[in-house]
C-alpha cells in the first residue's frame, strides 16, 4: 500500500504516489473505509488534486469519499489567492448544494400521528422529481435580485422572516455575486425553478433529535429530545449545473493560455487572479445565492405545511450550510497565515468557536455542521473545532458518501419492499419516482455511523446531536 | 476495431453518477445514438413523438468537446425549454461543427416517465475513438 498511515483516523498519499503532485493528500478513513476508497480511482483524484497549480496545505479528502469527476467527492483543496488556480470542476455542477435545518415547538408525540398529512402537505405544494418546474416564475429584474441577494431576496419578498439571514454560512447571500457574469441560458435554466427540489439525491426529511451527545451545544443550536426537526437538501438546480458547464469550456479554452495543462478534462482550471477565474467566481457567487433563495423557499413551504397541519408555532432555521462551494478565505497553512480559495466539493465547512463567521447565538459553541445520512438512516449535527482550522482549512465530511452505483443499486431491489421496510422502521416516504427512490436506497451509501465516528475521533468536527428520520420526501 | 452491427448504447455504471458507453458506424451516428442515450437516461423508453423540432448549430476545437456541447445542448433544451429529444437529421456533423435539426416534444407528464434529472454532461473519462470502420465514445452524466 503507497499510504503512510499517521494514526488509526489518517493516511498520508505521499508526493511519489503520482508525478506531479505539488503537495501531499491526506485522506480521513478508518481500516475498512480505507479499503473501499483504495477500490477506485478515488486516490488518484486526491493526487490530480495535488498536481493543480499553486495548491497549498495538501489535498485532503474526507471519509465520504467516493469517485467524483476531476476532483473526487469529499475533497477539499485550497489554492494561493495570488499564484493558485481556481476549478469549476472543483465546485462541481450542482453550485452551494447544501443542507439547512429547521427546529419545530413539537416533539414526536405530538407529530407522530401527524406525519403523513405533513408528508402529503409538503409533496403537494413543494415541486420535486425530474423536469418539475417551481410555483415562482422569476422576472430578469426579479433573478438578479436572486442572484445577487440569495436568501436575502427571497425573505424581503415574504419567503421567511429576517431571523433567518443570521443563520446561513453567508447569511444566505455570498458577497462578490455578479447578476451578469450568468449567462442568459444558466437563467433561462433556473427562472422557473426557484423553490424546487430537484431529483436524485435531494430530499426534505422530517426527523427528531434521537440522541443528545453534547448538551450545552445542542441547547445553543436549541435542539432538545424528542424534538422535531426538519433536514432540507437541496442545491442551485438547473441555474447553477448551466454556470458550471460554461465555465468548464471557458475554462477549457483558457487554460493553453496560461500554460496549465491538466491530467482530466474536468479538472480544467484558471489562475484565481485571471479575468477568467473571477469571472467564474462572480458567476459561481450568484449561483450559490439562487441556491440559498431555493431553500429559503423551501422552508417557507415547510413552515406553511406545519402550521396548516400542526397549528402555530416558531419553526425556527438553526442553520444552512454549502457543501459545494469555493470560498476565499484565511487560513494557517505551513506555519504561515495565508488568504486561500478553499474548494469543497462534497465538503462543509467546520470553522470553531470565537469566529466571526458564526452567529453571535453560537459564537462561544461554534459553527454547526449538518450531515444528512442516506434515506432512513440517522443525519447528525456537529460542530466545528479547532483541529479542523489547523487541519482541513476548516472543513469536515457532508454526508454518507455512496457506495453503490445507481444501477447496483436496483439489481434485486424494488420501490414497493423499500417503502415497506421503512415504514416498518417507522419511517414514512413519498418519492417523485419510484426508480429514484430505490436508487437511494440506505445501503447503496457508507454508514453515516461511521463516517462520523471517524471525524469526531480525528477532531475535525465534534458530535453534538444524532437524528432519527420520521419521514421523507424525495425528489 | 471492427465495426458495429449496429448503432447502440449500454449505460456504464459510475460510484455516483451514471455513462453512456455509444458505439456506432459513422460519426452522425455515434452524435445520434449518444443523443439517444441520453433521452433513454431522462426519460426512460417513453416514446417521443415529432411535434415540433429545434434547430441546434455547436462547434469546439475537437471531437470529444464537440460531443460534451452536442449533449449540453439537448440536455439544455430538456431542462429550459422541457423538449425532449426524439429523431436528429443532421445538416453538417464533422469534427468542428454539429448543425442539426431535432424533432421531438414537449414533457408530456401522461406519457413520459421522468426518472432523473441529469444536472450535466462531464467531461471525466470522456472519450471518443474511431477504427475499422466504426465509432465508439464514453462519456459520464453527472445525476
Amino acid at each position: 500500500m503507497p499510504l503512510k498511515r499517521l494514526d488509526p483516523f489518517r493516511f498520508i498519499i505521499p508526493r511519489s504516489f503520482q508525478k506531479g503532485m505539488q503537495i501531499e493528500g491526506l485522506v480521513y478513513a478508518d481500516d475498512d473505509l480505507i479499503q473501499a476508497i483504495e477500490n477506485d480511482e478515488t486516490l488518484t483524484q486526491v493526487a490530480n488534486v495535488a498536481t493543480l497549480p499553486g495548491m497549498v496545505g495538501r489535498s485532503l479528502v474526507m471519509p465520504d469519499a467516493h469517485l467524483g469527476y476531476g476532483f473526487a467527492i469529499g475533497g477539499v483543496a485550497a489554492a494561493d489567492l495570488e499564484h493558485g488556480v481556481v476549478s469549476a470542476g472543483g465546485v462541481g455542477f450542482d453550485i452551494n448544494c447544501g443542507v439547512r435545518l429547521l427546529a419545530t415547538p413539537w416533539l414526536r408525540k405530538d407529530v407522530g400521528p401527524h406525519v403523513d398529512g405533513l408528508l402529503n402537505e409538503l409533496f403537494r405544494s413543494i415541486p420535486c422529481g425530474a423536469g418539475r418546474s417551481g410555483t415562482v416564475t422569476l422576472t430578469p429584474a426579479e433573478m438578479d435580485g436572486v442572484l445577487l441577494r440569495g436568501a436575502r431576496w427571497a425573505v424581503e419578498t415574504g419567503f421567511g422572516v429576517v431571523a433567518d439571514l443570521e443563520y446561513a454560512e453567508e447569511g444566505g447571500c455570498m458577497s462578490g455575486a455578479d447578476p451578469r457574469a450568468v449567462s442568459a441560458r444558466a437563467r433561462q435554466r433556473g427562472h422557473e425553478q426557484l423553490g424546487t427540489l430537484g431529483s436524485g439525491n435531494h430530499f426534505v426529511e422530517l426527523q427528531c433529535v434521537g440522541e443528545i451527545i453534547d448538551g450545552a451545544a445542542a441547547a445553543a443550536f436549541g435542539l432538545s429530545q424528542d424534538q422535531v426537526v426538519v433536514m432540507i437538501h437541496s442545491g442551485s438546480r438547473g441555474l447553477g449545473h448551466q454556470v458550471c458547464t460554461d465555465f468548464l469550456e471557458v475554462m477549457q479554452e483558457a487554460m493553453p493560455r496560461y500554460g496549465i495543462h491538466v491530467t482530466d478534462r474536468q479538472l480544467a482550471c484558471v489562475p484565481v487572479r485571471s479575468p477568467e477565474g473571477q469571472q467564474y467566481l462572480r458567476a459561481m457567487a450568484a449561483a450559490a445565492n439562487f441556491a440559498f433563495a431555493n431553500r429559503q423557499l423551501l422552508t417557507h413551504r415547510v413552515r406553511a405545511a406545519f402550521h396548516a397541519i400542526m397549528g402555530a408555532g416558531d419553526v425556527r432555521l438553526v442553520y444552512d450550510v454549502a457543501h459545494n462551494i469555493a470560498k476565499e478565505e484565511t487560513h494557517r497553512i505551513g506555519g504561515s497565515t495565508m488568504r486561500v480559495l478553499v474548494h469543497r466539493k462534497g465538503a462543509t465547512r467546520a470553522f470553531p468557536r470565537l469566529r466571526p463567521e458564526v452567529p453571535a447565538a453560537y459564537r462561544e459553541i461554534g459553527q454547526p455542521v449538518l450531515i444528512p445520512g442516506s434515506m432512513g438512516t440517522a443525519s447528525y449535527v456537529l460542530v466545528g473545532t479547532e483541529r479542523a482550522m489547523e487541519e482541513t482549512c476548516g472543513s469536515t465530511c457532508h454526508g454518507a458518501g455512496r457506495s453503490m452505483s445507481r444501477h447496483a443499486a436496483k439489481k434485486g431491489a424494488d420501490a414497493e419492499s423499500l417503502i415497506a421496510s421503512l415504514k416498518a422502521k417507522g419511517i414514512h416516504v413519498r418519492g417523485a419516482s419510484r426508480s429514484g427512490l430505490v436508487e437511494e436506497k440506505p445501503d447503496a451509501y457508507k454508514d453515516i455511523d461511521r463516517v462520523v465516528e471517524i471525524v469526531h475521533r480525528a477532531g475535525i468536527a465534534a458530535k453534538v446531536a444524532r437524528l432519527v428520520p420520521i419521514g421523507v420526501i424525495k425528489g | 476495431m471492427a465495426p458495429p452491427a449496429q448503432d447502440g448504447f449500454r449505460v456504464l455504471e459510475h460510484p455516483s453518477d451514471t455513462g453512456l458507453e455509444v458505439v456506432a458506424s459513422s460519426w452522425e451516428g455515434l452524435l445520434r445514438t449518444a443523443a439517444n442515450g441520453l433521452m433513454h437516461v431522462i426519460a426512460g423508453g417513453s416514446e417521443i413523438r415529432p411535434t415540433e423540432s429545434r434547430r441546434i448549430v455547436v462547434v469546439a476545437p475537437d471531437r470529444e468537446m464537440l460531443l460534451v456541447r452536442w449533449l449540453s445542448e439537448l440536455l439544455y433544451l430538456y431542462d429550459a425549454e422541457h423538449f425532449l429529444a426524439g429523431s436528429v437529421r443532421f445538416e453538417r456533423a464533422d469534427e468542428h461543427e454539429v448543425v442539426a435539426e431535432v424533432a421531438g416534444e414537449r414533457i408530456d407528464p401522461a406519457r413520459h416517465a421522468l426518472s432523473l434529472d441529469v444536472k450535466a454532461v462531464t467531461y471525466h473519462g470522456l472519450a471518443v475513438e474511431s477504427g475499422g470502420g466504426g465509432w465508439r465514445a464514453r462519456v459520464f452524466l453527472d445525476i
